[in-house]
């Protein structure tokens, strides 16, 4: 096999988390231990996937890349492409490779495969494989505390590699044990033992075997093993089985953030991948009707995606949400009167407008080097005319000059929305909506960046834009 | 331009919650009083300038109200400054000679819209302005002056609840105003906050009203009344959308600058403490009002906080502001707002103040008033006079 694997990685694990008790105390019953991940009424499953695309750009040139892979078993559209969104919002080029992965909670993995053999026909290929969740279930279900949202990517190729990917077997098995029909807002599950035995286990256990043999490995050839889990116990019972001690099995993060999903592998490998060390052997084994199993060894390089652990820095720099009857109306489960303080978009603009809408570009001029957001044909500074390029504004890092705190604009349940003016270190003077904050803690002088969100549904269809967030991702608000 | 049109006729509506009467309604009833005021009846007016924002159909519908057949009607739209316009429009169109005679006319149904606020999009880029509203976009102005001046925010809103009791103990006083209600600065300070750090006596209220003005030229003016209005001068300023503009400081607005200093040159005035009698502003939300002040040279930059408690822009104080109650208990339909506060100068300036106890004290000479429009960025201010040259 020539030499492929991972060139990157990325992450995103929403800002709120609900604490698995104040869930259950709605139901007046015990909760399970933990907490879990919720994403707020401004996200969905591209939004979190651009979030985790984009710091995949700390390690890659976006330039380079080839193509991107988007899996979920929860995206927005029906019929429509999320990875066109992200590769936009990414200001990907437009000689690219897209491709969604859809319904599968083994869809990252599969297209961590795909991509890997695309790498291996033309060594210029460089795919990002983002996946992101955030599935729905029966409010007072166990699988409503036990779900969580996130998103995760990592980018194959076959340069400058941290994790080389050595073999890949996967496995298909028929068994209608975890579903939700096109119509259906959420998740369903089979009777638990038969879902475990005759699926989870059964499967993982085989794909597990196959690839330990064809590549002549032990079970402890491997410093962490990648396996996904929708239970606290089941998948501690099958790494017994498969011959993996405890202290092997990568933390699965049911305890910070849930069962992610078709997030979950990738998010968990990034996890791995943040804390490994040169030469060690890692194992992926993903369960969905069927089982994706790889083995990867890490490279030298690994080094340079160490200094920041994303992971471990997004779960520490996150807030407590303690209502659960505004963690079902984010979700729509349960909805408030929405904001009248919208205007209704068509395609046409929608489309026009993407450069701003999407890119977030604003324009430099030319003549004098102002630049300004958004672009205006008509230099703000010398009133040159058509001497702009367009540049692109979604990494810089700003200041509050002032802002407002509205509760005329917001959502019955989401009512305060932080209107800013801030300034960024290149003179460009934005106007933004900020989430993701404590209205106690906003500040003139407060550092901001900016993050991708969904505004509103008008036009019957996803109105995507950028807002601020207090400074999360960045460190010392360095651009 | 100065003393080229006269004001010979005024109607104002009652403004407020006018749930049973349609716009036609409203302007059937301002502009009822108007040509009564004027002593002329529709057949001489020569042209109508309409000022309406939220209507479509544009003057059709103050046409069709009036059944004001055969002659021009000009509609203006410009946010909150349409009425303004509309006034200096009809003053410069008399002024040249077009038309002799003409009916100046600002109507709004508001609380048709279904909203209880104003939104501030524009619809060009709908999604860079969801979530827009008038209390969100203007209350970007309190946090950076309470920053600018070291005021602690508590000490700020104090400072701006001020300008709420002022205008509500004014607005009380004004029979046709939507509120009726004096509040103390506790209740303000109290009130549910709307677009911190507004509360909800920061904000104007969205009214429905009607306003009407009848302009002629200045030397025909006697044969309508003996005390006709002079229209001294004016002012009107747009700026580009200031929010994204990085020289903006949030403090000084350069349309209020430039639209005052305009007037007051047209004018001849060169010190407005003095010369100005008494001034209409536009108080959308109280923290406008307070940099109007600043802005219009009206005190010292950093010093209108500090002067309000003094009293200084009470309705006996040196200037005094808002004495109908302001946009804030008058209320605010957007397109009669300029009109209603000229009618306000003009009621004041000829000493006959729908209620006596309102009456600006002592000799008037001089009247501004003033609209500041969409987010913020366009001005426009008149200033009236009772006398000649």
């Amino acid at each position: 096999m020539k030499r492929v694997g991972i060139m990157a990685v990325g992450a995103y694990i929403p800002y709120f988390y609900i604490s698995r008790d104040v869930i259950a105390k709605a139901w007046n019953k015990k909760g399970m231990k933990g907490v879990r991940s919720m994403m707020n009424s401004d996200e969905d499953s591209v939004t979190m996937a651009v979030e985790a695309t984009r710091t995949c750009f700390r390690f890659v040139d976006k330039k380079d890349v080839t193509g991107v892979f988007f899996a979920s078993s929860s995206a927005p559209y029906a019929e429509k492409s999320h990875a066109g969104i992200i590769s936009a919002a990414c200001d990907l080029a437009r000689k690219i490779y897209t491709a969604d992965v859809m319904g599968s909670l083994k869809g990252g993995t599969s297209a961590i495969k795909a991509a890997a053999d695309a790498a291996c026909v033309n060594p210029n290929e460089q795919s990002v494989i983002v996946a992101s969740e955030c599935r729905d279930t029966y409010p007072n279900s166990r699988k409503e505390q036990l779900l969580g949202d996130a998103a995760a990517a990592v980018v194959i190729g076959s340069e400058n590699l941290i994790a080389t990917i050595d073999e890949y077997v996967a496995v298909s098995d028929e068994i209608v044990d975890v579903w939700r029909n096109s119509c259906e807002t959420f998740v369903n599950w089979g009777e638990s033992r038969f879902i475990y035995e005759e699926g989870y286990t059964s499967s993982l256990t085989y794909a597990v075997n196959e690839i330990l043999a064809r590549t002549e490995m032990q079970p402890s050839d491997f410093a962490k093993v990648i396996l996904p889990a929708s239970d606290m116990r089941e998948y501690l019972k099958l790494a017994e089985r498969l011959g993996f001690s405890p202290d092997q099995i990568q933390d699965t993060l049911l305890l910070e953030v849930g069962d992610c999903g078709t997030a979950q592998a990738l998010l968990l490998l990034v996890a791995a991948l943040e804390k490994a060390k040169p030469g060690d052997r890692l194992l992926v084994a993903n369960y969905a009707n069927g089982a994706d199993t790889m083995v990867l060894t890490v490279t030298e390089e690994i080094t340079n995606i160490q200094k920041a652990p994303l992971v471990d820095t997004l779960l520490s720099r996150r807030r407590e949400f303690k209502e659960y009857n505004r963690f079902l109306s984010f979700r729509k489960i349960c909805p408030t009167v929405a904001s009248v303080y919208n205007l209704k978009p068509s395609n046409a603009q929608t489309w026009r407008e993407q450069d701003t809408f999407l890119r977030f570009k604003g324009s430099k001029c030319k003549k004098c080097g102002a630049e300004i957001f958004p672009a205006n044909r008509v230099c703000h500074n010398c009133g040159a005319v058509d001497e702009l390029e367009r540049i692109n504004l979604d990494e810089r890092v700003v200041k509050i000059y002032t802002f407002t705190l509205d509760e005329l604009a917001g959502s019955d349940d989401d009512p305060v929305v932080g209107q800013v003016c801030a300034n960024d270190e290149y003179g460009v003077r934005y106007y933004n909506i900020m989430t993701d904050f404590d209205p106690s803690e906003v500040e003139v002088g407060m550092t901001l960046e900016f993050t991708f969100r969904k505004m509103n549904e008008l036009g019957n269809f996803n109105n995507y834009y950028w807002k601020f967030r207090p400074v999360r991702i960045k460190e010392g608000g360095e651009t | 331009m100065k003393d080229k049109a006269a004001i010979v006729g005024m109607g104002c509506s009652k403004f407020g919650e006018r749930w049973d009467c349609s716009i036609e309604d409203l302007i059937v009833e301002a502009v009822t009083e108007g040509l009564a005021d004027a002593g002329i009846g529709k057949e001489d007016v020569d042209a109508l300038f309409y000022s309406s924002s939220f209507i479509t159909g544009a003057s059709a519908v103050a046409v069709d109200a009036l059944r004001l057949d055969g002659i021009p009607a000009y509609h203006n739209e410009n946010w909150c400054c349409s009425g303004h316009i509309a006034l200096i429009q009809a003053a410069m169109a008399v002024a040249c000679g077009v038309y002799n005679t003409v009916m100046v006319l600002g109507a709004e149904k508001l609380k048709d819209t279904g909203a209880g606020g104003l939104g501030v999009g524009r619809g060009n880029t709908p999604v860079m302005e969801n979530r827009r509203t008038a209390p969100g976009s203007f209350g970007l102005i309190g946090q950076r002056y309470f920053h600018e001046y070291g005021l602690a925010y508590d000490e700020g809103r104090r400072a701006l609840a001020r300008i709420a009791v002022k205008n509500h103990a004014n607005g009380f006083l004004s029979p046709k105003a939507h509120f009726h209600k004096v509040i103390t600065i506790e209740d303000a300070l109290n009130a549910p906050i709307i677009a911190a750090p507004l509360g909800l006596y920061d904000c104007c209220g969205t009214s429905d009203g009607a306003s009407c003005a009848i302009i002629t030229r200045t030397d025909m003016s006697k044969s309508f009344r003996e005390n006709p209005i002079y229209i001294k001068g004016f002012g009107v300023s747009h700026d580009s959308m200031p929010h994204y503009n990085p020289n903006f400081d949030w403090l000084h607005f350069p349309a209020l600058i430039k639209s005052s200093q305009d007037a007051y040159q047209m004018a001849g005035i060169t010190n407005p403490r003095e010369e100005i009698s008494l001034a209409e502003v536009h108080d959308c939300f109280t923290v406008t009002e307070l940099v109007i002040y600043e802005n219009f040279d009206f005190c010292d930059e950093g010093m209108a906080h500090k002067l309000l408690q003094e009293g200084y822009f009470d309705r006996d104080g040196k200037i005094p502001v808002n004495v109908d109650g302001g946009l804030k208990c008058f209320g605010h339909p957007v397109g009669a707002s300029g009109i209603r506060m000229t009618y306000e100068l003009y009621k004041q300036l000829q000493q006959q103040v729908d209620n006596p106890e309102r009456q600006v004290k002592g000799d008037l000479h001089l009247g501004l008033s003033h609209t500041f429009g969409g987010p913020p960025q366009l001005s426009a201010v008149l200033i009236a006079g009772n006398e000649l040259g």
